[in-house]
């Protein structure tokens, strides 16, 4: 699959990831006060070239890449599948 | 069948079509060549400095390139960082780039690490020091 900067910018504004641009733009996803993953891409438009390690970063499957970028996989299920995963603490 | 220019742009970079070399081979009288696909480059490296004065690697990183299309990947598994560039020069230096920003911004979120990126940062620590 290939995701456009415009699409992995509505992703970052969608879930809220904490940015900072250097060369690239950083960004990181954090809930309950920790950092949880983070990822980056380069500046620019058009098709990333880094399509395969933003969802390896991101801890995500090439399904659960392909329902956030087109906007049907929402923050709350995001946090749901690094739960999943180990990556977030259960509820108390 | 196919002229020399065309022999030589499947030659240079690009995935062979071997219907069209078979042809080449079948219709000429010169000895087969092999095909040179893309840009040879090392399947793995150690990576010893990351071009960044503020910090020294005392124990070097794994580096695995690979290609994607037209691009040159290389990646540092343990810690899951990728550079990327139209050749393994480019790719190295974007991955050296993105691996001291990833140190640095770990060390200001220390306190803050979730459980993966706090195996990150263990894993950056062993390998970066900062120069006094």
């Amino acid at each position: 699959m290939t995701i456009k900067a415009q699409e992995f910018d509505r992703l970052v504004e969608k879930w809220g990831l904490r940015t900072r641009k250097t060369g690239d733009l950083h960004a990181w996803f954090e809930h309950d006060g920790k950092v949880i993953t983070r990822t980056r891409r380069s500046m620019g438009s058009g098709d990333l070239p880094m399509q395969h390690s933003i969802r390896q970063q991101l801890k995500l499957n090439d399904e659960q890449m392909r329902a956030a970028i087109d906007c049907s996989l929402t923050r709350s299920g995001y946090v749901e599948i690094l739960r999943a995963k180990g990556l977030i603490d259960p509820p108390p | 069948m196919p002229d020399t220019a065309q022999f030589e742009q499947l030659r240079i970079g690009t995935q062979p079509d071997e219907e069209e070399v078979a042809a080449y081979r079948r219709h000429t009288s010169e000895l087969a060549i092999p095909v040179i696909v893309g840009v040879p480059f090392p399947a793995e490296m150690r990576l010893g400095a990351l071009r960044d004065g503020r910090l020294r690697v005392v124990q070097p990183f794994r580096v695995r390139f690979s290609s994607e299309g037209p691009q040159v990947i290389a990646e540092a598994p343990e810690v899951e960082e990728f550079g990327f560039g139209s050749n393994p020069s480019e790719a190295l230096t974007d991955l050296q780039r993105a691996l001291a920003a990833l140190y640095l911004s770990l060390d200001e979120e220390e306190q803050r690490l979730g459980p993966d990126l706090a195996r990150v940062w263990h894993i950056l620590q062993r390998k970066i020091s900062r120069r006094r």
